[in-house]
């Protein structure tokens, strides 16, 4: 694919996809820090 | 003057409500006003353009900790007869000249990294105080069983846990 | 003079005209100035970390990369594209919430605060100003590089008016709304980047049809292992390059410094997406670019000029001028930056802590100018008479900071055991090991990258030196309780438990005690 080597496509896709699911799982993980303003706005 | 008492505006039924607002079904047991000693200085800062701007610092004895406050609002006289006032720890309590460097270190580190190199640095103390003594309220409360003591600061309402 | 000059000049009036309109027309009082620092949202605080810390790199080093060794030069983009959001979810919030309960100003005191120590700060401070001032000499090469470029002067006289600009703009600067020029400057830069690489597309025929052209050119540059195939297999260099910018970017005090200046801790969470769409748009294009000028652009003198010689030749006559002086603006605003940080490091951890205790603050303010000075100074004595290559000075001082300060960094909200016998192991052995590592050219011997071998030694010594002295150095009770809170471990509703103020931790400690 794009003229390049599979491997070479594999990661430079692949890889960038691992940080698209690292982001998504943080997300879900930190969803509840949004509590966390509550009492600082002053 | 060398000793004063900030005026304590959230009353104790202000934070059984931020408290109760938080955690329906939290009952306080008993609410306590104790009184913390800051240091406290009043600062001309010079700012860029020529500008001065004036700041109020109060900084923790007992910790060390330094802050920038709004304007402090006194209490009047006669209101605060007896004081229930927080012990010193003797962890890492300081003396006034150390809390002046501090409150001095932490208003021209901020003010240096807002005008950059330009700023000539000046900062001049108008006025300082001994003595602040900021009102909190430590609160004893039961919820779902469990007992808890619970602070509140006096002034803006925040709160923190001091254990169960 | 030339059209892109014009631009420039025009750029940075506007720029300056905006800050003092800003400053003379908003009210100025105590909270004002103060709280400045403390009331930046998602977007700023992603979009500053980003420009803040990749400028000169990404326009002169990825460029020379790409040219040089194709699709090789793609590793150091891949780590690169998660270093934002790994470094927010890892530190952000942890961080943000430790330093206000310890009551830290700058980043090394906070991991004095952290690991009780003189040491520490004795250590930390100067390798990371020695490290900053490479980072520094990287924007002042790229800076001079540009000038020379867009006026057609000599190199060394480009290099001291870059310089001189840069040094007038930390000067300056308070003049300017400064997180809000970053933050204009970040979008520029994407804007500009992505421009390019369109261009540059549309004119070697698609993405396709360039890389067909790149192979015709050399087969070897398409694949991962280099232009001679040198690092196949040499996964322990990949691996490298790899963690260089993902996890050697967490060492960086003035990018974590920014942690501790989040409106909210939930900033480190929004800003985390930003940076990673961010990465995302901008990381790749310079490295293509880099790669595609081999076809547009055979036989440059200096591969380090690709991205500049690129623009100017695929985007209209305007547009070279726009995007020229908005990457101008982006390495002037990371050199400002990095010279600001350093001015503190030296005034406030190194001068005030260990020479002149009482420092006021107009000495403060002479330190701080005298250190940027200096570094300007040693800057160009080095940078005009032999630069050494931007993307090698920046990957260099990125692993030693990355190797001195990650472990230390991390343990400091994520391990409670992390003691100050520990943190000064590893700051220890992370910045001999991978300074020792690349000096020695172990890294061709073994085929180990120094970034490797260096977080390993660490972390190793972090590990094994607080453990070692637990009884000895115990991490002390109120850091202990610190710690939980930045955690969220204890018997406590949890609903009321996220809500708290952490300034008021230390206070109700001692309310709570003596009754």
């Amino acid at each position: 694919m794009f003229g390049l080597p599979a491997f070479t496509t594999m990661v430079i896709i692949g890889v960038p996809a691992l940080w698209v699911i690292y982001t998504g799982v943080f997300l879900w993980l930190s969803r509840g820090w949004k509590h966390e303003d509550a009492e600082e706005q002053r | 003057m060398s000793e004063l008492v900030l005026r304590t505006l959230v009353d104790g039924q202000d934070a059984q409500r931020i408290l109760a607002a938080k955690a329906p079904g939290l009952a306080v047991t008993s609410a306590k006003l104790r009184h913390h000693p800051f240091a406290g200085f009043v600062f001309e800062v010079p700012q860029l353009a020529g500008r001065i701007a004036q700041a109020h610092a109060l900084v923790d004895y007992y910790s060390g900790k330094a802050f920038v406050t709004d304007p402090w609002q006194v209490q009047d006289a006669q209101a605060g007869q007896r004081m229930d006032l927080v012990a010193d720890p003797k962890w890492n309590t300081i003396d006034f000249d150390t809390a002046r460097e501090r409150a001095k270190a932490l208003l021209s580190t901020a003010v240096l990294r807002r005008a950059r190199l330009a700023w000539r640095g000046g900062i001049r103390e108008t006025s300082s105080v001994a003595k602040v003594w900021k009102p909190n309220w430590v609160i004893e409360a039961k919820l779902e069983g469990k007992s808890y003591r619970i602070m509140v600061d006096g002034l803006n309402g925040g709160y923190f846990f001091i254990g169960s | 003079m030339s059209f892109e000059i014009l631009f420039l000049v025009i750029y940075f009036v506007a720029m300056a005209g905006i800050g003092v309109w800003a400053m003379k027309r908003g009210k100025q009082d105590a909270e004002g100035f103060l709280l400045g620092g403390r009331s930046l949202g998602p977007g700023v605080t992603a979009l500053r970390l980003q420009s803040s810390s990749m400028s000169g790199y990404m326009f002169i080093g990825a460029g020379s990369m790409g040219y040089t060794q194709g699709y090789f030069s793609m590793w150091y983009a891949l780590g690169d594209l998660g270093g934002g959001i790994l470094n927010l979810s890892v530190l952000g919030r942890r961080m943000r919430k430790l330093s206000q309960i310890l009551g830290s100003i700058t980043s090394i005191e906070y991991l004095e605060h952290r690991y009780p120590s003189k040491w520490i700060r004795l250590i930390a401070a100067p390798v990371a100003l020695f490290c900053m001032f490479f980072y520094v000499l990287a924007q002042f090469i790229a800076g001079g590089r540009g000038l020379e470029m867009v006026s057609g002067v000599s190199f060394p006289v480009a290099l001291a008016i870059a310089i001189g600009v840069i040094v007038l703009y930390t000067f300056l600067g308070g003049y300017l709304a400064v997180a809000y020029t970053d933050f204009v400057q970040a979008i520029i830069m994407v804007v500009g980047m992505v421009w390019i690489l369109v261009a540059t597309l549309m004119a070697v025929g698609g993405f396709t049809k360039g890389n067909e052209a790149v192979g015709e050119i050399n087969p070897n540059l398409l694949t991962m292992w280099g232009a001679d195939l040198g690092y196949q297999g040499q996964w322990g260099v990949i691996l490298g390059a790899l963690l260089v910018f993902s996890i050697g970017y967490m060492g960086w005090p003035h990018v974590v410094v920014s942690h501790m200046a989040m409106k909210k801790p939930s900033v480190a969470r929004t800003a985390g997406v930003y940076s990673l769409i961010f990465n995302l748009l901008f990381i790749p294009g310079p490295y293509l670019v880099g790669m595609f000028a081999l076809i547009l652009l055979p036989n440059l003198a200096n591969p380090e000029t690709a991205i500049f010689e690129v623009a100017d030749a695929v985007l209209p006559t305007f547009a070279v001028g726009i995007v020229m002086a908005a990457i101008m603006a982006a390495i002037m605003s990371t050199a400002d930056a990095l010279l600001l940080q350093a001015g503190t490091i030296a005034s406030q951890d190194i001068y005030a802590r260990f020479i002149n205790r009482k420092m006021n603050d107009a000495q403060m303010v002479w330190v701080s100018r005298i250190t940027v000075l200096a570094l300007a100074i040693i800057g160009y004595a080095i940078a005009a008479f032999d630069p050494p290559a931007v993307a090698a000075v920046v990957i260099f001082s990125t692993t030693v900071l990355g190797s001195a300060f990650v472990p230390s960094y991390i343990c400091a909200v994520w391990w409670k055991k992390a003691n100050a016998v520990g943190a000064i192991s590893s700051m220890i052995a992370g910045t001999l090991v991978s300074v020792l590592w690349q000096v020695s050219g172990a890294p061709d011997a073994t085929g180990i990258d120094p970034m490797v071998t260096g977080i390993l030694a660490s972390t190793a010594a972090m590990i094994i030196g607080s453990l070692a002295s637990q009884k000895s150095h115990p991490v002390p009770e109120h850091i202990g309780r610190a710690l939980d809170e930045t955690a969220k471990i204890g018997p406590i509703p949890k609903k009321m438990l996220i809500d708290q103020d952490a300034l008021l931790a230390s206070q109700a400690e001692m309310a709570g005690r003596h009754e």
